[in-house]
């Protein structure tokens, strides 16, 4: 791509990522003009390296705003997706309607119907219902089907709202509407010093100046050397932690599970994802023997019969954890018109990112909805 | 449709048994490459999604597309193995099920 040498912008977009990718699209249609900055990095990027869940049932058990928001981003989901399709011609695999959570022995029964239970009595207080429910061994039999289901399975919890997409062409499509739209979605380019003029940000970047007056960091794990470029001797706090996923993917096999069981789905083209590990390891991203081996251990006891089936490949990504495990979406401090975002919930949040965080972006008010998610919290 | 662009090195051959006819095939190629070269109707496998006829796309591991059933067993990426004397290779028709 042509230098972008001091190009001026209405918003630069910091990471092209599902955060950066939905909120730039949504930023578009408001009629803005918007560059992307999505730079090449030496770790595996969190959305590169997604299990593609559309997930609410096990977010916000201690904290209603959080549930409620991914629920209503899920419901979001289909209607988004169905513009996103009809504008990038990029079917990215979307079901609804159907998610599970095998649970494996008593214990595990126990704590999941505890979990349910609390969600359901949030709900309550405040006239509500929570759309999750606990499934026993014959009800989880009845919904998978053909396929035999293992004697340690004890049940699952359920929702009927939740399911899966194929992350990669989901990131796809986002990009490319973006760009047919207008966006500059500039590879490659990353971002080494923010400086402050009169009426803009300026951004030295490996392709030229860039000028903004609004910036949205939405670089993941990188937003917090980004809030540091905009006070080097004070810099803002942005509590993102990397947390260490590993997952395993399998030979193609006949459709067998049409709909996915958290660490568990089929993917169109027959291979299964076997997932997911949650491990503190710093930014290293290697794949471990012992993980593998408990990760198919507990595939198989779900489903006996897969033990058949090879493993081709495995991988591990970071996720982008705050300290409290809640999104981020906030002015910084200080620095007014540089936001920074981020989650680790990007697929599942993608709906509402794009049409309601924009408007805000933009200069309207801060909906209610993402009031909760303020740096504020962590400075109690 | 297919020639080898250059002799082999050795000149031995092997013979293989692909769906039942009887090939004989330069040692030391890849069992994507004798499908290609010697038999009819070149394709690998049908696709799971849609049933459609798939051949050898990339030859060193990534595509997929090759997979066949060879000596048994399903899954097998054609365009890594090399042929042996008496290898018995099957046309993937859809994926194999869970439950071989």
């Amino acid at each position: 791509m042509s230098s972008l040498h001091l190009k001026k912008y209405d918003v630069c977009v910091i990471g092209g990522g599902y955060m950066g990718s939905a909120v730039a699209l949504g930023l578009v249609n408001l009629g803005a003009r918007v560059l992307v900055a999505d730079k090449i990095s030496n770790i595996q990027k969190a959305s590169k390296a997604n299990f593609g869940l559309v997930w609410s049932q096990s977010k916000g058990i201690n904290h209603r705003p959080y549930s409620l928001w991914s629920q209503n981003a899920v419901r979001a989901t289909r209607d988004f997706v169905k513009s996103l399709e009809e504008e990038s011609t990029i079917d990215v695999e979307l079901r609804l309607g159907k998610g599970m959570i095998a649970c494996l022995g008593d214990k595990e029964l126990e704590e999941k119907t505890q979990v349910i239970k609390r969600l359901h009595r949030a709900a309550a207080s405040h006239g509500e219902e929570h759309p999750s429910q606990m499934l026993d061994h014959k009800e989880v039999q009845e919904l998978v089907g053909k396929i035999p289901l293992g004697e340690a399975v004890t049940g699952a919890s359920f929702s009927p709202i939740d399911g899966d997409l194929n992350p990669l062409l989901f990131l796809k499509a986002m990009r490319k509407v973006f760009q047919k739209k207008g966006g500059i979605f500039a590879h490659g380019c990353t971002v080494q010093a923010i400086e402050k003029n009169k009426e803009n940000f300026v951004l030295a970047t490996t392709q030229g100046k860039i000028e903004a007056p609004r910036i949205v960091m939405a670089a993941g794990h990188g937003n917090v050397d980004l809030a540091a470029m905009l006070d080097p001797n004070n810099p803002p706090e942005i509590p993102i932690v990397p947390e260490k996923g590993q997952l395993l993917v399998t030979e193609r096999v006949k459709p067998f599970l049409s709909f996915p069981m958290s660490g568990l789905r089929q993917t169109e083209c027959g291979t299964v994802m076997i997932g997911t590990t949650q491990e503190d390891t710093g930014f290293d991203v290697s794949t471990t023997v012992s993980v593998a081996a408990r990760l198919s251990n507990r595939a198989i006891q779900i489903f006996p019969s897969l033990s058949n089936t090879r493993i081709v490949r495995s991988w591990g990504g970071l996720r982008v954890l705050t300290s409290d495990g809640l999104p981020i979406y906030d002015e910084i401090k200080g620095h007014p018109n540089a936001f920074v975002l981020a989650t680790h919930s990007c697929v599942t949040l993608a709906s509402l990112h794009f049409s309601l965080l924009p408007p805000w972006i933009m200069g309207k008010e801060k909906p209610k909805e993402i009031q909760p998610f303020n740096l504020e919290r962590f400075h109690v | 449709m297919f020639k080898p662009f250059k002799p082999p090195a050795n000149g031995k051959e092997v013979t293989i048994d692909f769906e039942g006819t009887l090939l004989e095939v330069s040692q030391n190629i890849t069992v994507a490459a004798a499908v290609l070269g010697h038999a009819k109707k070149n394709f690998t496998r049908l696709s799971n999604v849609n049933s459609e006829k798939r051949a050898p796309c990339c030859f060193m591991g990534i595509c997929h597309e090759c997979l066949m059933e060879i000596d048994g067993i399903p899954n097998q990426q054609a365009c890594l193995i090399e042929v042996r004397e008496g290898m018995k290779i099957k046309r993937q028709l859809g994926h194999p099920g869970v439950e071989k």
